[in-house]
């Protein structure tokens, strides 16, 4: 093969090499732009208005509890979650739940229990705490890093009679938790 | 003969400041993928959430701070000495600032990757942004201190060389890699009073425990009045590259001399004064002044849309010396088999997407629907992340030749880099906006949209889709991150040595600088003008501050 030969077929590899990377390396950017661009024109221009107001207008799920809210309102003991926060360090992932009671409780001293937390990964926590819901009470648990509590799963005891008990359990999904991040050390 | 044996000095120092500025984008460019794959939640197993605020620290310090920084002081060292053809005036003036520099941030990375070490006192997780409530460690503030003392004495270092020109020259006009240098330090200067005071009166004191209590407005307003023009300490050496180098790879020369210097001196005289539109949502300033930093800030695309118009003629002029022809298809002639040249085209191309998302920024309305989302990282990756970061890494094929003497080896890697960079980028950059667009926070750990905990609603397309985008884009960057490294470290070590590693003649301007108005060059009237704006532009909302008790622990933080 002779040094012209030699030279033109390097060309050529270098002219393929190129287009290649154009249309790699350029062409897939315009064409998530376009995209992109074209979604967006079609969205606010074409989609029919009303779905769009109606769509938006919902909540994305039908409940979801986060601090302030109230639960057991149904039942004469209701409790209020006071305070739900994740705090985070370099060591430690803890999840912080505080409940008071709420203004409306009736009963003297109804016992209420968290007895496990649904994990984002769909793990359960099983370490249940019981109080008195007539009086505020704080719990921490030391969550996997990175994992955050989607459901709780509480009960309590509902007095009917003097003599009569019913067990009530409810499933609270939780909204967005706080994640905090501290400069607490373990010493 | 080139620069390296014309300018042996020189060359060391350039050389000196490259090392730290690569090395500096190697780690920095790793935490950020790192982050991209623990905040979507892809692969979470490196850190945990609390550690990712160190590396969330790191990857802004090292790259936008450091990286930036260094690369540019080892740029100018070269444009001063080859433009004024002489060596800089004293050694040792010139090794200490950089010295200086580089204990700052060696004292600073400490601070940020002490966050690392399992039971630690000395930790730096305060983000990019710094300013209170999150405190540091006193060794970052005082490395940053010591980053800012040593840049500004290599400001004064390129000043020294061009007096002494001068006074050998008195009737020339100011050669334009120079007069670039300068602008942008005279810039320099006056953005950093604010983080000057900001560091050294405020936040070096309240971590040493001097002061208690520290009213939050003060050094974040401090900082913006640094925090936005910095964006511009950053971008006018891109400049300086797409003005001066660019037009000569295209095949051509640069088209107007006078439209350089003018475009400088508009971003020296409007970068400070636009701070303000960093702080739309704080409420203790006044809407007036958010208002005037609104319109100043819009006032800043019109040096922007100068460069596109001079770089993009530039270029067409190049690709006509080519053989180009017709409206569009010239740009077939321009040399897209050439790393240097398609780094810096691709970065001028993703600036322009990026100008267009700082538009939405700085509306004072529409920012809102954006303020503090993933839009916002989104837009800064594609100004300083590439249009900044792929340029530096483009003409550095062209530059570490000439600085170390040694031709540029695995020259299809380093053709494949800017490629890959721009697509990494642009499918990371997409999707930060578009889930910006549905809510999305920054600076935070946790992939929201991945949980049952909150939900978000995308405008089109799903938020798992985006995560992956993300994703995928980050680890293309990191692949284009080390191709980049691979292909410097090799060259700069085992390169073939010549004494014309590249070809490094750089053409005249196609309108000389005989066609350019002397007041142009007239420094002190600038300098002047940028100093009264900045003075109107801050006195009065800093007043008020003050009125309102910003010095009174305790006190509103509104205006009252």
């Amino acid at each position: 093969m002779t040094n012209s030969e030699t030279s033109n077929s390097e060309e050529g590899s270098n002219k393929t090499l190129v287009r290649t990377l154009i249309i790699i390396g350029i062409g897939i950017p315009v064409l998530v732009e376009l995209l992109t661009l074209f979604n967006l024109v079609n969205v606010q221009i074409f989609n029919d208005k009303t779905d769009q107001v109606q769509r938006r207008s919902q909540p994305d799920q039908a409940v979801e509890f986060t601090e302030g809210d109230t639960l057991f309102t149904k039942s004469n003991y209701p409790v209020v979650i006071s305070g739900m926060q994740i705090n985070v360090s370099a060591q430690e992932w803890v999840f912080e739940l505080e409940f008071r009671p709420s203004d409306t409780t009736m009963q003297a001293t109804p016992l209420v229990k968290v007895d496990s937390l649904r994990l984002k990964n769909g793990d359960l926590l099983r370490r249940g705490q019981e109080w008195s819901a007539s009086q505020s009470k704080s719990m921490r648990w030391t969550l996997p890093n990175g994992q955050v509590p989607v459901k709780l799963y509480l009960s309590g005891k509902e007095l009917i009679t003097e003599d009569s008990v019913r067990n009530i359990h409810e499933e609270v999904p939780l909204g967005s938790i706080p994640v905090r991040y501290t400069r607490k050390t373990q010493r | 003969m080139t620069f390296l044996h014309k300018f042996p000095k020189a060359a060391k120092v350039s050389k000196a400041n490259f090392i730290v500025a690569f090395i500096a984008l190697g780690l920095g460019g790793f935490f950020g993928f790192i982050q991209a794959l623990h905040r979507t939640g892809v692969f979470r197993g490196f850190f945990n959430s609390g550690e990712y605020y160190t590396l969330l620290t790191g990857h802004g310090v090292l790259l936008a701070l450091i990286f930036t920084t260094f690369f540019i002081a080892g740029l100018f060292v070269w444009g001063v000495t080859r433009s004024l053809e002489r060596e800089p005036e004293n050694m040792t003036f010139t090794w200490s600032w950089f010295w200086i520099m580089t204990i700052g941030l060696v004292m600073a990375a400490v601070a940020i990757l002490g966050g690392l070490v399992p039971n630690g006192s000395i930790r730096a997780a305060v983000l990019y942004t710094f300013y209170p409530p999150l405190q540091a460690h006193p060794m970052f503030y005082i490395g940053l201190a010591l980053v800012l003392i040593g840049s500004w004495m290599a400001g004064a270092d390129w000043f020294w060389s061009y007096r002494k020109w001068r006074e050998e020259n008195p009737t020339d006009r100011i050669p334009i890699l120079t007069f670039m240098t300068l602008f942008t330090m005279l810039m320099w200067y006056v953005c950093t009073i604010g983080l000057a005071i900001e560091v050294v009166g405020l936040l070096i004191p309240w971590s040493l425990g001097w002061v208690v209590e520290i009213e939050p407005l003060l050094p974040r307003t401090l900082f913006w009045f640094f925090g936005h023009a910095v964006v511009y300490f950053w971008l006018l050496p891109a400049y300086y590259v797409w003005y001066a180098i660019l037009p000569k790879l295209s095949g051509g020369r640069l088209f107007s001399d006078s439209m350089t210097r003018i475009v400088f001196i508009i971003f020296l005289i409007l970068s400070t004064p636009v701070g303000y539109h960093h702080q739309y949502a704080d409420a203790g300033i006044s809407l007036g002044f958010k208002f005037y930093a609104m319109a100043t800030t819009m006032l800043l695309l019109l040096p922007s849309l100068m460069t596109l118009f001079t770089v993009v003629a530039s270029m067409e002029h190049g690709a006509r010396q080519r053989g180009g022809k017709g409206y569009f298809a010239w740009v077939g002639k321009l040399p897209w088999d050439r790393p240097a040249f398609v780094g810096c085209a691709l970065a001028g191309i993703m600036f322009a997407a990026g100008g267009f998302s700082g538009m939405i920024n700085a509306g004072m309305n529409v920012n809102l629907l954006i303020h503090n989302t993933l839009w916002i990282p989104g837009h800064f990756h594609l100004t300083v992340g590439t249009a900044v970061a792929l340029t530096f890494m483009a003409i550095s094929y062209w530059l570490v030749p000439q600085l170390t003497g040694r031709k540029l080896k695995f020259k299809t890697l380093a053709l494949i880099q800017p490629y890959t960079w721009f697509l990494g980028m642009t499918l990371m950059s997409n999707a930060m906006h578009r889930a910006g667009l549905a809510g999305v926070p920054r600076r935070t750990a946790e992939p929201e949209f991945n949980t049952n905990a909150m939900s978000f609603d995308p405008v089109f397309g799903t938020m798992g889709e985006m995560k992956w985008q993300i994703a995928i884009g980050g680890t293309i960057l990191l692949i284009s991150l080390i191709l980049f490294l691979w292909v410097i470290t090799t060259s700069w070590l085992a390169g073939e040595k010549s004494d014309k590693p590249v070809d490094d003649y750089i053409p005249e301007p196609l309108s000389g600088v005989e066609h350019t108005p002397a007041v142009l060059d007239n420094m002190k009237l600038w300098f002047a003008l940028a100093l009264i704006l900045v003075l109107l532009a801050y006195s009065f909302p800093l007043w008020e501050m003050i009125q309102d008790g910003i010095f009174e622990p305790g006190a509103l933080p509104r205006p009252s």
